[in-house]
C-alpha cells in the first residue's frame, strides 16, 4: 500500500486542526491546549501534532500532520516534515496582512516551496475576499517559487478533499 | 476566547516569585539540579532558575508544552486517565517535566538535571518542590490562584 504524509502549516486560527478533523477517517490525535495569549481570540491552540488518516479511492493512505501555527513552536515543524510528500499551507485571509504573514510559513518549509511539493490554501475568502486567489498567484510568481492556490473554507470537507487532490497532483 | 488564568500567572510577580524560591530550594536540597523552570500549557515560560545561562527558558518552555501535551495524547489513546509526568533520560543526565498539581494542567514544571544524584530523590525533590507550590499559591483543582 502506498503511504504519505502531508503536513498541513499556517498561522494560528487558519483550521489546521479543523482541516484534519473534517477528512480524517478516526478522531485525530489531538495535543490542542488551553490557549493563553490574548493576540488570538480562540479556546485552544496546537502546540505539538495533530495526527489524522485518510484512504483515497485509489487505495492510497494519507497520514495528516498538523504543526503549531505560532513560532515559539517552529522546533516542531522541522521534526513533522522529516519525510513528507508535501506541505499544505493555509494563509488567513482575515489577518491585516496576510500574504506577509504568509511569508515566515513559506520560509519554515523552504524545500518543499522551492521543489514545488506544496500548496497554498485561502480561507475565509467570502468574509475576506481581498489579498485575492490571483494577488497570491502573483506573489508567490514574483517571489520565484509559483505554487498553486486553492480558495478553501477548513470546516468543509470536499473543500479539503479537493486541495489534498491538488497537493498530490503537483507531488 | 482565551484563558485568562495563565496569562494572569504569567504577569504576577508574585507568582514568579514564589516559583523561583521553590525552583531555588530545590536546587539547593538537589545539587544535581541544573535548571527549574514553570511554564504555561501552551508553551509560554512564566519563571525560571538556571544554573547553566545557555539554557534558554522560552524555548524550554515550548518544548515543554508540546511534550506534556504529546505525552498526555499518548495517555488518552491508551485510554490512562492523565498524563501527570514525562522523564527524558540521557548520558548526560534527565529532564523531568511534572503538570504543576491544582493548576488543571494549565502549568508544567521542568527540571533539569544531571546524573550525579540517584533518580528516586531527584524525582521525590522535584515532586515536593511542585506540591510547596501549589500550597504557596493556594492552588485548588478548578486552576484558580489566590495569590
Ligand atoms: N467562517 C470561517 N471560519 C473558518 C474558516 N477557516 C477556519 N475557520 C475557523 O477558524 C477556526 C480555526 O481553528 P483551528 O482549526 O483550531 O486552527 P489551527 O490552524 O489549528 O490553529 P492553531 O492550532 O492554534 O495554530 C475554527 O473555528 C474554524 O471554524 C473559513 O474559511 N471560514
Ligand atoms: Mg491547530
Amino acid at each position: 500500500m502506498i503511504e504519505h504524509k502531508i503536513i498541513f502549516a499556517g498561522p494560528t486560527g487558519a483550521g489546521k486542526t479543523t482541516a484534519i478533523g473534517q477528512v480524517s477517517e478516526r478522531p485525530p490525535v489531538s495535543t490542542d491546549v488551553i490557549n493563553s495569549d490574548a493576540r488570538y481570540n480562540k479556546a485552544t491552540t496546537t502546540v505539538a501534532i495533530d495526527f489524522g488518516e485518510i484512504t483515497l479511492d485509489a487505495g492510497e493512505k494519507l497520514r495528516l500532520y498538523g504543526v503549531p501555527g505560532q513560532h515559539r513552536f517552529s522546533f516542531v515543524w522541522d521534526i513533522a516534515a522529516r519525510g513528507a510528500l508535501g506541505v499544505i499551507l493555509i494563509a488567513d485571509n482575515s489577518l491585516p496582512e496576510p500574504m506577509k504573514e504568509l511569508q515566515f510559513y513559506l520560509d519554515g518549509f523552504a524545500s518543499f516551496v522551492k521543489s514545488g511539493a506544496a500548496v497554498v490554501v485561502v480561507n475565509r475568502l467570502e468574509t475576506h475576499p481581498s489579498p485575492s486567489q490571483e494577488d497570491y498567484v502573483n506573489m508567490l510568481i514574483a517571489r520565484g517559487t509559483p505554487l498553486p492556490v486553492c480558495a478553501c473554507d477548513p470546516r468543509k470537507k470536499e473543500d479539503v478533499l479537493t486541495v489534498l487532490d491538488v497537493l498530490l497532483t503537483v507531488c | 476566547m482565551h484563558d485568562d488564568s495563565m496569562r494572569l500567572w504569567r504577569e504576577s510577580p508574585v507568582f514568579k516569585a514564589v516559583c523561583r524560591a521553590e525552583m531555588d530550594e530545590l536546587r539547593n536540597s538537589t545539587p544535581s539540579v541544573q535548571a527549574g523552570i514553570i511554564a504555561t500549557a501552551d508553551g509560554f515560560d512564566v519563571a525560571d532558575v538556571c544554573v547553566n545561562d545557555t539554557y534558554s527558558p522560552a524555548r524550554l518552555s515550548a518544548m515543554a508544552s508540546s511534550m506534556m501535551a504529546l505525552a498526555g495524547a499518548v495517555a488518552r489513546e491508551v485510554e490512562y486517565p492523565n498524563c501527570e509526568s514525562l522523564i527524558v533520560e540521557s548520558s548526560g543526565g534527565k529532564t523531568i517535566m511534572m503538570s504543576l498539581p491544582g493548576t488543571d494542567g494549565r502549568l508544567v514544571l521542568l527540571v533539569i538535571a544531571d546524573n550525579s544524584a540517584s533518580f528516586g530523590m531527584l524525582l521525590m525533590h522535584a515532586r515536593q518542590c511542585a506540591h510547596r507550590i501549589q500550597k504557596r499559591l493556594n492552588l485548588t483543582t478548578d486552576g484558580a490562584a489566590e495569590s
